[in-house]
């Protein structure tokens, strides 16, 4: 029973222990963290407390449920729950709300999630909702192995949550839960099988530990090595099979990936926790001032934010046919043509990152073109592995040109398009203050476009960016309350302004131009980000980027919307920031980070993260976590030299304690090559044997005589000075042994010197033993408190 | 390793399942973190099968039984000794050592730990709780694994054995009437008693002593007749053991045929202890063990079966194939009145006869009516023995075979005795 009792609890540690991966899910960790472990330990010992009042089955499972309703009570409480924990009405209400907050959560946070209580409700439910199983598994149906069923939901729930891989590390302590449970339980059932007798025909009680102990330790060790390491030397397990399947399939249902199972905001909080740097390819144009690479139009816009167009409009035709479709612009706008060539890396998507003005694109696969949105899509082909060459007309619009512009009329179709927006008094109220004193459409988008400055308290921000979402409309709550960000809330609060105003917006989707270098710009997911594009007539969409520079990688503001914080910003171009986030896709979900349609993308292309601190500080950490390797490699090899050094450096007074040293090292010197002396050996016995077995020469053997006679005389007739130092009759006398031995033994005992980790590993099991003969006696007092009163009782 | 793989446990082909099945998913869904898991758990059974692989296990077992014969209710010291006899030392063994289980639950034990070329040992009871010869063994050594995933058994197939023999009561020791010790000094006291023309005799030889002339018998024979003093031939006991199951009834420990064998072998050995030269026959068998020896006998009467179509004249024959003269003591259960009458007519003039009789309907729980009829037989089967001249030692349910044997002394002029003369007289002469 007491073992069975044991196997639970270590059930419910490796539960526990296998809620790591959700540390990068949720962002801080004992939010979470110490509510799921309550509840678990509340559930265990229920279930454990009720197998000692004799409780069946069915009563432990039901004290199971109590017991974890009852810590839920408490620890999510309404307020109105008796003595604080006993449930009400207003309980459940409570729970009902946190559960739909947390739904509403779910749609709108990306990972990692902030522990709002809604998430945090939800975390701990499910991890009770595991621990009960895992416990039912255990302690009723008597089968812990398939306690790793929880263990591995635990894993799974994070593996798909996350859009990046779960860090590798964060997979050992599942399995090391894992591991010691199957342990722990097959170790009660050989205890349980019978009695149990050491070698030497003793009997052994229960609690003496059992060498299975100490083999599945290794055993376990060298499993988590191989499951770490095996997958690592796999290449090409990132795409897998079905999706190359399913890649085809899942765009001939064009939108399918708005409303599909990809969460385009669990991608995107994915692409803000990723640290790596993934290089999506190279660009290389004859520009030398090129602007953005668009990929998708965003044009539907409601309470959230904007939504890209997936499905290419009626008037989109393959690529080949394209050059008598693009717009056509004013010839007042100078304009020249440039040449680009796109080499794509990881980028694995459904658009072509293309500059403004694209003609003439020359690429393999099934591509279209689609003159409504500006943008070349496939429902079918993928960027990867693709490389295209394409011409564009990089316009330059001058301010006074835009000014003049006429309105666009209101019969337009780009008008109809792009106008819709949700009603929101905060936001008109706001853009008929910024544009009441403008004429002219170009004055009032400027204005608007302006407004993102920082003297208006806006700046770039990736973490509390996403906290606006907890509102219901997050961009009114952005543009009034926190006014920090990054690129879609600008994007997507400037388009809306624009749109307020009665001017066509739309928001765009795609790369900035990336970082020269030999091949080319390089581009990496750092590269993502999202402008907005404003239509004026005659002109056609006109690029205004209000994101503030400095958190933009390779940020480029067009001469007619200059970055309004530009003048103390310097150029805003990227490996800066130390501030850290270049914009990009992973970002709220007012538009719909069109990558998020492919499911490709968020393996690869989809660590579009947020975060710039990339290769520096990982190199940095590897430098440490080597140096760290190394230090502890080389510790045991540090302890004994010093040790020797110690004992070789005693004062010549202290002869006695010096001849005992001397003579402890020599035999330590033995210990580490694997020499074998016995106990009961005279020092000058011992030395006689080791000088002629291993026939040490001249220095070794003196050295060694000297030794055993300074022991002999400080074990036998202290007091009497011995003349010289034993300092160089040791190492004569290590030099001799080590050359007696092989290679292989030499090299051991200088790395892992048998002697010291002897010694480390008998302080440790006496510091166990001091710790469980406390424990017992704490034990012993704990219950000789609780029979007090009984005896009392008897008495009177 | 291929031996450890066959031997994975339903719990490592469960792992190595869902090993599989997870890797199959990684790689459908590209996944490498769920390659992880899946390749922990699917190689696991694999890297324990290594382990367990690792040493080839040469283990020897032996066993001791001390003491190799135990009385019923007893306890019997086992003794494993395991040597291991390969170069690596064990992991944890789980022995058994296969009991048959009337000795009690099978031994189990655990030995954490045997160092190459280490031996151990390590005793256990067993406790005899059924009467039979019971083979010990063979051990069964398991060997596991960390996880429990894989348990690879060996069989050590030597076994022993152990004879569990009836319970034995210590009968009084009592001189049985007509009992004959072979001293003859006694004898004569004894023909006294009855008459003087008993006295056995034989002829003159040169050298016999005048006085000891029996006259009467000179007389008759017409030559000179001594009265003989000695006698030339040992004590001697039949003990007859009824082994029909006819006659007996109850399940088990409690039956009264285990009553009759642990009877028997009370008899055998208060003879023994007396220095008789005993025979034991059954229906079946025919024993006749050393004087001083009671191995053979005791051997038999573990291992002895009730017979279901026993009969008492196949018995009486038995008896009759060999010498049977002397004392003769029959255990024997229900007999109906013909087989009282066959058991009987074993008697020779002048022999001491003894039943034991087992009335083993009072095994049974009877209605009042039945069991005045069963009574009645019974009575009726005392009748029939004491009337062919034995003495009838009536043992019911319960009684304690010691005392009982007390009332021996009595001699056999009872009243039952005297009873049975009488209705003998009047049925003579009605």
């Amino acid at each position: 029973m007491n073992q069975q009792r044991n196997t639970t609890i270590v059930g419910s540690i490796a539960l526990i222990m296998a809620t790591a991966p959700l540390a990068v899910v949720y962002k801080g960790l004992f939010e979470w963290l110490i509510p799921a472990m309550l509840v678990t330990a509340a559930i265990t010992g229920a279930a454990l407390g009720a197998k000692w009042l004799r409780g069946g089955p069915i009563l432990q499972t039901l004290a199971m449920f109590a017991a974890g309703f009852l810590s839920f009570s408490w620890i999510f409480p309404s307020g109105n729950e008796i003595a604080g924990f006993i449930p009400t009405g207003s309980t459940l209400s409570h729970f009902a709300g946190l559960a739909g907050s947390a739904g509403k959560d779910i749609q709108q946070l990306t990972v990692p999630v902030d522990s709002t209580d809604g998430l945090v409700f939800i975390a701990v439910l499910g991890v009770a909702c595991l621990a009960l199983i895992s416990t039912v598994l255990i302690e009723i149906a008597r089968v812990p192995a398939l306690a790793g069923i929880p263990i591995l939901l635990l894993y799974v729930v994070a593996v798909t949550v996350l859009p990046t891989s779960v860090p590798w590390f964060l997979f050992i302590p599942g399995a090391m839960g894992y591991l010691w449970l199957l342990l722990s339980d097959n170790i009660n059932r050989v205890r349980r099988y019978g009695r149990r007798f050491s070698a030497d025909g003793q009997r052994m009680d229960h609690w003496d530990s059992s060498p299975l102990a100490s083999a599945g330790k290794w055993l376990t060790t060298a499993m988590i090595a191989i499951a770490l390491l095996l997958p690592a030397a796999m290449p090409g397990v990132t795409s897998g099979l079905i999706e190359n399947w399913y890649h085809g399939g899942m765009h001939n249902v064009p939108g399918a990936g708005n409303t599909g199972s990809v969460n385009p905001v669990a991608e995107l909080q994915g692409a803000l926790t990723d640290s790596e740097t993934v290089e999506l390819g190279y660009v290389e144009t004859n520009n030398a001032d090129p602007g953005y690479m668009k990929m998708w139009s965003a044009t539907n816009l409601d309470a959230n934010g904007f939504t890209a167009d997936v499905k290419p409009s009626d008037e989109a035709v393959p690529t080949a046919e394209m050059s008598g479709k693009v717009p056509k612009v004013s010839s007042e706008a100078e304009r020249e043509t440039w040449s680009a060539k796109f080499t794509t890396r990881e980028l694995n998507d459904n658009a072509l990152p293309l500059f403004n003005g694209a003609t003439d694109v020359d690429v393999d696969g099934k591509w279209r073109y689609d003159p409504v949105a500006e943008t070349v899509t496939s429902a079918s082909s993928t960027t990867s592995d693709l490389s295209f060459n394409y011409q564009y007309t990089d316009y330059d619009f001058t301010p006074e040109m835009l000014r003049e512009a006429p309105q666009v009329p209101q019969w337009d179709p780009v008008y109809k398009q792009n106008t819709e927006h949700p009603k929101s008094t905060v936001v008109s109220k706001l853009v008929s203050q910024l544009t009441s004193d403008k004429e002219s459409q170009y004055d009032k988008v400027l204005a608007i476009h302006n407004h993102f400055s920082r003297d208006n308290g806006f700046s770039y921000d990736l973490a509390s960016g996403d906290l606006d979402q907890e509102s219901d409309n997050p961009i009114e709550t952005f543009l009034t309350h926190t006014k920090k960000g990054y690129c879609q809330q600008y994007a997507a609060s400037m388009a809306w302004m624009v749109r307020e105003a009665g001017i066509p917006a739309r928001v765009a989707i795609g790369l900035t131009a990336g970082t020269p270098s030999a091949e080319g710009s390089r581009l990496t997911n750092r590269n993502f980000h999202a402008w907005v594009e404003v239509y004026f007539n005659d002109y056609g969409w006109v690029t205004f980027d209000p994101t503030p520079s400095a958190g933009v990688r390779n940020a480029d503001s067009p001469p007619w919307a200059p970055d309004p914080n530009e003048s103390d910003q310097g150029s805003g171009d990227g490996e800066d920031s130390g501030a850290s986030e270049p914009d990009d896709s992973g970002s709220p979900s007012q538009s719909h980070d069109p990558n998020k349609q492919n499911p490709n993308s968020v393996d690869s292309a989809g660590q579009n993260t947020l975060q710039v601190n990339e290769s520096q500080p990982n190199w940095i950490y590897w430098i440490a976590g080597v140096a760290a390797a190394v230090a502890i490699a080389l510790a045991p090899a540090a302890v004994r030299n010093l040790r020797s050094r110690r004992r070789t450096s005693m004062p010549r007074t202290q002869t006695v304690a010096a001849a005992h040293a001397a003579w402890i090292d020599v035999l330590e010197t033995l210990t580490d090559l694997g020499l074998g002396y016995a106990e009961h050996e005279s020092p000058r016995a011992l030395a006689t044997r080791i000088i002629d077995e291993y026939s040490l020469r001249d220095g070794a053997a003196k050295g060694l005589r000297q030794i055993a006679a300074a022991e002999e005389r400080a074990r036998y007739a202290p007091g009497k000075p011995s003349e010289t130092s034993l300092k160089a009759a040791v190492y004569a006398t290590r030099q001799g042994l080590y050359l007696a031995s092989t290679k292989g033994k030499r090299l051991r005992a200088y790395v892992l010197p048998v002697s010291v980790l002897r010694s480390w590993s008998q302080q440790i099991s006496r510091y166990k033993e001091t710790m469980s003969s406390a424990i017992i006696a704490a034990r012993m007092a704990v219950i000789r408190l609780g029979r007090k009163p009984r005896n009392t009782d008897g008495a009177a | 390793m291929g031996e450890a793989l066959r031997n994975i446990t339903v719990r490592g082909k469960c792992l190595v399942f869902v090993g599989i099945t997870l890797a199959l998913l990684a790689f459908l869904l590209g996944e490498k973190d769920l390659l992880r898991a899946g390749l922990l758990i699917g190689i696991l059974p694999a890297l324990s099968a290594l382990y367990l692989a690792r040493a080839k296990y040469q283990m020897t077992a032996s066993r001791t039984l001390n003491p190799g014969r135990v009385e019923i209710g007893q306890q019997a010291n086992v003794t494993l000794r395991v040597r291991n006899h390969s170069r690596v030392s064990s992991g944890t063994m789980m022995l058994e050592d296969r009991l048959p289980y009337a000795l009690g639950t099978r031994p189990r034990l655990v030995l954490e730990r045997l160092a190459a070329g280490a031996g151990s040992a390590v005793t256990y009871t067993a406790h005899a709780e059924q009467r039979g010869r019971y083979d010990v063994g063979p051990l069964v050594l398991r060997l596991t694994d960390p996880f429990g995933l894989v348990e690879l058994t060996r069989l050590s197939p030597n076994t022993d054995h152990l004879t569990v023999t009836p319970k034995i009561f210590r009968l009084p020791a009592i001189r049985l009437p007509g009992e004959y010790a072979g001293r003859g000094d006694n004898h004569s006291q004894a023909v006294a008693v009855h008459g003087e023309d008993d006295a056995a005799t034989r002829e003159y030889r040169h050298g016999d002593d005048l006085r000891r002339v029996h006259w009467p018998s000179t007389a008759r024979t017409g030559e000179l007749m001594v009265r003989r003093e000695e006698q030339p031939w040992d004590s001697r006991a039949t003990v007859l053991l009824d082994i029909r199951s006819s006659g007996h009834h109850g399940e088990g420990p409690t039956s009264s045929f285990e009553m009759a064998v642990s009877t028997a072998a009370s008899v055998n050995q208060h003879l023994r202890a007396t220095g008789y030269k005993r025979r034991l026959v059954t229906e079946t068998d025919d024993l006749e063990p050393d004087v001083a020896g009671d191995g053979s006998v005791l051997d038999y009467l573990a291992g002895v079966r009730a017979a279901r179509h026993g009969d008492m004249a196949r018995l009486v024959d038995r008896v009759r194939q060999r010498d049977h003269g002397g004392l003769i003591i029959a255990t024997v259960g229900t007999l109906s009145r013909t087989e009282a009458e066959q058991l009987g007519a074993l008697r020779t003039s002048g022999a001491t006869c003894i039943a034991v009789l087992i009335d083993s309907t009072t095994w049974l729980r009877l209605s009042d009516a039945a069991r005045q009829d069963a009574d009645e037989e019974f009575r009726a089967t005392n009748l029939t023995l004491l009337r062919s001249g034995w003495r009838v030692l009536p043992i019911r349910h319960g009684d304690d075979i010691a005392q009982q044997w007390r009332g021996l002394t009595q001699g056999p002029q009872g009243f039952a005795y005297r009873a049975a003369m009488a209705e003998t007289v009047a049925g003579s002469h009605g």
